[in-house]
């Protein structure tokens, strides 16, 4: 083989390469977007809501779902849950490890009394910047 | 040039020709990737990286995983490679295999789940995608199939050559605990006396292996060991680790807010295990 002559490079690894390339864009303009967008340091919006209830033989069960509406990701978020609130009040709490930005997660309240025929609220209290 | 065993080095040896060469050479990629990055791929810490670090954190994360990447392949690499255009093609082959072997994993191992948003599972991608993309350049040599490649690859052999050896080595083993809460509780937990005996410790291993102790698959050493050696090459290598590891915290995150001592005290931590593997480098790489 004579040594000016150039090895040819197989058309799959053009195709390996340009799949590479295309994902590494790709990745790059996906966080990119977010970058420019640039609202990391938003205060966290975190929205509590039911998503259904369900008796079971050790309680009731709510299930929640934790909603972050900013752009900012929090960990060890802590969400409340009170039916009756005053006197007769029954308070039950969870914790959700992480709820990143612009997205949800889901966790459950357990309760003696039932939820339906009772005011129930709903709220979360307190959270950590990871 | 000569003509090799046609039965023997067909697919592996010399730079693949073929489809089906390459193929062969993209599944070393591909195993690579898979053995080095699977611990990391089964790491809490690793998931919530992707979407807890800033969007350029992880932009230039990634940009500089490319320009490693670049460089593994004038090293080492899945194929010969004897031009740069093949070294970039490489490259951007590695991440390939590295990104579709960390989307599929994550996702056959539930982490990426359907109604997560797109910039989250991009970040989780992107973050696993740099061990990936490194075992995938480094693959031939876990299979034991990396000899034929190296001798190729001059640049092994001068001084940058073997300092940006020992840098990626030091990457090698320093990656893998870097991204854990350990380092960080560790490093809390020790005094400034046990830093200092960590540091010096680390330089002590790092001299050992590339001067005292001959693993198989090192090269034999002609160079003279003793001070020269600990200044022309365990010193600037450790050096080179530390550095090494500063970069990793910090595009993680784990140095912000830190004051120099406890900064100090991570690298000290992070550089023992980085020493070890910039010591093993040529083993490794």
């Amino acid at each position: 083989m004579a040594k000016q002559q150039r090895d040819p490079v197989p058309p799959l690894e053009w195709a390996a390469a340009a799949f590479g390339l295309v994902a590494a864009l790709l990745l790059l303009g996906i966080i990119g977007r977010e970058a420019v967008a640039g609202n990391d340091e938003s205060v966290p919006v975190l929205v509590a809501e039911v998503e259904r209830v369900a008796a079971t033989p050790t309680g009731h069960v709510v299930e929640f779902r934790v909603r972050n509406l900013a752009g900012q990701t929090v960990a060890a978020v802590q969400v409340e849950g009170t039916i009756n609130p005053g006197p007769e009040e029954e308070v039950s709490s969870a914790s959700i490890d992480y709820v990143p930005g612009r997205s949800q997660a889901s966790g459950g309240l357990i309760f003696t009394n039932d939820p339906r025929s009772a005011e129930l609220e709903l709220r979360v209290t307190g959270y950590e910047i990871p | 040039m000569t003509a090799r065993t046609a039965t023997k080095g067909q697919a592996h040896g010399r730079a693949a020709t073929t489809n089906r060469q390459y193929a062969v050479a993209l599944g070393r990629a591909f195993a690579g990737a898979v053995i080095f990055s699977v611990p990391l791929l089964m790491t809490m810490e690793m998931w919530w990286l992707g979407f807890y670090l800033e969007p350029w954190r992880l932009l230039q994360f990634t940009l500089a995983n490319m320009v490693l990447l670049y460089f593994l392949s004038r090293v080492a690499g899945f194929e010969e490679s004897h031009n740069w255009l093949d070294d970039i093609l490489d490259a951007f082959a590695a991440y390939a295999v590295a990104v579709a072997a960390a989307a599929g994993w994550l996702w056959l191992i539930g982490v990426i789940r359907p109604h997560m948003p797109l910039a989250e599972i991009a970040g989780m991608v992107a973050v696993q995608a740099v061990p990936a993309s490194f075992g995938a350049m480094i693959g031939a040599k876990l299979l034991g199939e990396g000899d034929e490649i190296e001798r190729q690859e001059q640049w092994r052999d001068t001084y940058s050559g073997r300092m940006f050896l020992m840098l990626a080595g030091a990457l090698f083993l320093g990656f893998t605990v870097a991204p854990t809460e350990e380092m960080i509780l560790i490093a809390y937990q020790m005094s400034a006396w046990q830093g200092l005996a960590l540091v010096i410790l680390s330089i002590a291993v790092l001299h050992s292996i590339l001067y005292l102790v001959g693993f198989a698959g090192q090269k034999a050493r002609s160079e003279p060991g003793g001070a020269v050696g600990l200044l022309r090459h365990s010193l600037p290598g450790y050096a080179i680790a530390v550095c090494g590891c500063l970069y990793i915290l910090w595009s993680f995150g784990r140095v912000d807010g830190s004051d120099p001592h406890h900064i100090a005290m991570s690298l000290a931590v992070l550089g023992f295990p980085a020493s070890i593997g910039a010591g093993i480098a040529r083993i490794v790489v």
